[in-house]
C-alpha cells in the first residue's frame, strides 16, 4: 500500500471526500447534505480529541460533552449580553473574544476536573467525569437568564475577519479546516514523546511510574489538550445550530462521543471522524424510517463492541487488535 | 565500600500480618546483594516499600544518605532506584524497541515534547538498540512486546531496568519461571552488571544466588535473621534449619 499505510489511504480518501463532496452537493442544490456534513465534521472533531484521551490514554470520560456546552455558551452569552445587555465587560460578538473564552474556560474546567478525576481510574473516572459533566448541565440548565432548560437563540453569529459563518459553506469549511488542524496536533501529538509516555501509562502504568515518569502530570495534560479541543468544537456547534440548550451537553451525548470513538476505532486517527461520519449518517437513514430508531441503534452498537473489535478501522484494516499497528 | 541504600527498621503490616518486621540492611554501592526467603517472608513487599509502591509504617529508608522513605515512586526513580517484576510488568501493546526506549527517554529530562516523532529521535533509539543487544534481543526489536515469549519477556524486564540507567536495581526473581538454560544465561548476563550496577537480588534460585551474590541476607516472617557472604549463608546453623530444611 505505498509509504501511507492502509490507516493514510483511509485519511486521505475521507478526508478528501469530506473536503469535495459536500460543496458539489450545495452546487447540486442539495444544501442539506451540506448542513449535515457541517454537523458531521464539528462532531468529528470532539470525537478526535475524546480519543486523544480515551483511545490512547486509556481514560474513558463520560463527560466530554461538557467541553462542548462550555464552549457553546461561551460563543452564546457574549452574544446574548451584546443584544440584551447586562455584563458588558463580556458582551461581545466577536469570533476571537468567543473562542478565547470558550478556550480559557474549557481548560480551566479540564484542569480543575481532571485534577480531581485522575486520582481514580477504570469505572470510578467514568463516573466521576459523568458527574462533573452533569454538574454544567445542571449549571445551565437553572441559568433562566439564558434560557434555562429551553435553550438560548443565537441572535448573530461570531464576527470574524475573511470568513462569515452567516454562509454555510465558509462555516463548513472553516469546521473543515479545524478538524484538519485536530487531527494532524492529535497524530503529532501520539507519536511525539508526550505520546509514547501516553500510550505507555495506558499499556502498564506501574511500569511508566517505575521508569520515572509522573503519569498522572502527563494523562492531565492529554485532558486539558482534549478538553480545550471539544470546548473549540463548541464553539462551532454554538455558530452552526444559532442555538444553545443544556441538551449539548447532558451525559446522552457524552455517550454519543463515546460511541463514535468506539464505533470508528480508538488508536486510530481516522477512526473518530469514520465514527462521526457513521453516527450521524445512520441516526439520519434511522431517524427517517422510524421514530424509534435508538432500538435498532444500540443494537448496532452492541454488535460493533462484540464482533468488530477496533471499530470501523479495525474492520478494514483487517480484524484489527489493539495489538497491531493500523499500518501493518 | 559506602552504603548506597540504607534501611532501618523498616515495619510494615496488613491488618494483622507483619510482612516486614523491623528490617535493617545497608546494600553497599557496587555489590549485588541478594536476599532469600522462603515463600510468604515478606521479599516482595520489601522491593514495594523500597521503589516506593508501598509506604512502610515505620522506619527509614536512605538512598545515597538521603532520606526517600516518604518520597513517591517516580521521584525515586529519577534518583537512580529501578525495579523488575516477578510477574512480567512491560507494556505489552508497543513494540520491544519502544518499551526499552520509553525507559531511555525518562533519563532525558522531562517528556513534555509533543510535536517531533519520538521514533525519530536518534539518541533514545540507538541507546535502546544497544541495551537490547546486550540482552540478545535486538533481533526482535520491532516484534509487539506481547508476541514474545515467557525468557524473552523475562529479558525484556531485564533490558528496561538496565535502559533506566539506574544505579540501583531492584530485582525481584528476574529467573522467575525460566528453564536451566535461559537461567544460566541470565545468571551469566546478570554476572557481567556487577561491579557496574549495585543490585539488590530476590531470587528463589539458590545456585543463581550462590553463583551471583557478594552478600546474602535471609528473610524470614519479615525478619533478617543473617547477613554474610554466600559461604557463611550456607554453613550457618540457623539458615539452614529455618530455610533450607535442614538440622
Amino acid at each position: 500500500m505505498g509509504r501511507l499505510g492502509k490507516a493514510g489511504w483511509v485519511t486521505l480518501i475521507v478526508m478528501l471526500a469530506l473536503l469535495i463532496l459536500p460543496p458539489v452537493l450545495l452546487w447540486s442544490g442539495n444544501e442539506f447534505y451540506l448542513l449535515l456534513a457541517t454537523r458531521l465534521v464539528i462532531l468529528a472533531i470532539a470525537a478526535v480529541s475524546l480519543n486523544l484521551i480515551l483511545g490512547y490514554g486509556g481514560m474513558v470520560s463520560f463527560g466530554h460533552a461538557a467541553f462542548i456546552g462550555i464552549g457553546a455558551y461561551a460563543m452564546g452569552i457574549p452574544v446574548y449580553h451584546e443584544f440584551y445587555g447586562g455584563l458588558p465587560g463580556v458582551a461581545s460578538t466577536n469570533g476571537f473574544f468567543q473562542l478565547a473564552l470558550a478556550v480559557g474556560l474549557s481548560a480551566l474546567f479540564a484542569l480543575i476536573t481532571g485534577a480531581i478525576s485522575l486520582r481514580t481510574k477504570g469505572v470510578y473516572f467514568l463516573m466521576i467525569t459523568m458527574a462533573f459533566g452533569q454538574m454544567v448541565f445542571f449549571l445551565f440548565q437553572s441559568l433562566s437568564e439564558y434560557g434555562g432548560d429551553d435553550g438560548l437563540v443565537i441572535e448573530q453569529r461570531s464576527e470574524l475577519p475573511l470568513v462569515s459563518f452567516d454562509n454555510p459553506l465558509s462555516l463548513y469549511l472553516t469546521s473543515y479546516a479545524v478538524l484538519v488542524a485536530v487531527m494532524l496536533l492529535v497524530w503529532l501529538i501520539v507519536n511525539s514523546r508526550f505520546g509514547m509516555v501516553l500510550r505507555g501509562a495506558k499499556g502498564n502504568d506501574q511500569r511508566l511510574i517505575t521508569l520515572g515518569y509522573n503519569t498522572y502530570l502527563y494523562r492531565l495534560t492529554a485532558y486539558v489538550i482534549a478538553g480545550v479541543i471539544a470546548g473549540v468544537a463548541g464553539f462551532l456547534m454554538a455558530n452552526f445550530a444559532s442555538f444553545i440548550s443544556p441538551d449539548m451537553m447532558g451525559w446522552s451525548r457524552s455517550g454519543e462521543l463515546m460511541f463514535m470513538v468506539i464505533l470508528g476505532g480508538a488508536a486510530s486517527v481516522i477512526g473518530p471522524v469514520l465514527g462521526a461520519a457513521a453516527f450521524v449518517v445512520i441516526q439520519e437513514v434511522l431517524s427517517s424510517w422510524t421514530v424509534y430508531w435508538h432500538l435498532p441503534f444500540g443494537i448496532m452498537l452492541i454488535l460493533i463492541v462484540l464482533y468488530g473489535r477496533g471499530g470501523v478501522m479495525g474492520i478494514i484494516s483487517g480484524r484489527g487488535s489493539a495489538h497491531r499497528r493500523p499500518d501493518e | 565500600m559506602s552504603v548506597l541504600l540504607d534501611i532501618r527498621d523498616l515495619r510494615k503490616s496488613f491488618g494483622g500480618v507483619t510482612a516486614t518486621d523491623g528490617v535493617s540492611l545497608a546494600v553497599r554501592a557496587g555489590e549485588l546483594h541478594a536476599i532469600i526467603g522462603p515463600n510468604g517472608a515478606g521479599k516482595t513487599t520489601l522491593i514495594g516499600q523500597l521503589s516506593g509502591a508501598l509506604l512502610p509504617d515505620s522506619g527509614q529508608i536512605l538512598f545515597r544518605g538521603g532520606d526517600i522513605t516518604r518520597k513517591a515512586a517516580y521521584v525515586r526513580a529519577r534518583m537512580g532506584i529501578t525495579r523488575s517484576f516477578q510477574i512480567t510488568s512491560l507494556v505489552m501493546d508497543m513494540s520491544v524497541l519502544d518499551n526499552v526506549a520509553l525507559a531511555v527517554q525518562a533519563t532525558k529530562g522531562h517528556s513534555f515534547c509533543f510535536f517531533r516523532p519520538a521514533h525519530k529521535i536518534t539518541p533514545i533509539r540507538d541507546a535502546a538498540r544497544e541495551v537490547l543487544d546486550k540482552v540478545g534481543l535486538l533481533a526482535r526489536a520491532e516484534t509487539p512486546a506481547i508476541a514474545l515469549s515467557h525468557g524473552e519477556h523475562r529479558q525484556l524486564e531485564i533490558a528496561v531496568a538496565l535502559a533506566s540507567g539506574a544505579e540501583m536495581m531492584l530485582l525481584d526473581e528476574p529467573m522467575a519461571g525460566l528453564g536451566g538454560e535461559e537461567s544460566a544465561l541470565l545468571v551469566e548476563f546478570l554476572k557481567t552488571l556487577k561491579g557496574q550496577r549495585t543490585i539488590l537480588l530476590i531470587e528463589h534460585d539458590m545456585d543463581a544466588v550462590f553463583a551471583l551474590a557478594d552478600r546474602v541476607s535471609v528473610l524470614v516472617y519479615g525478619r533478617i535473621i543473617a547477613t554474610g557472604s554466600p559461604d557463611e549463608i550456607r554453613a550457618n546453623r540457623e539458615v539452614r534449619h529455618a530455610y533450607l530444611g535442614e538440622e
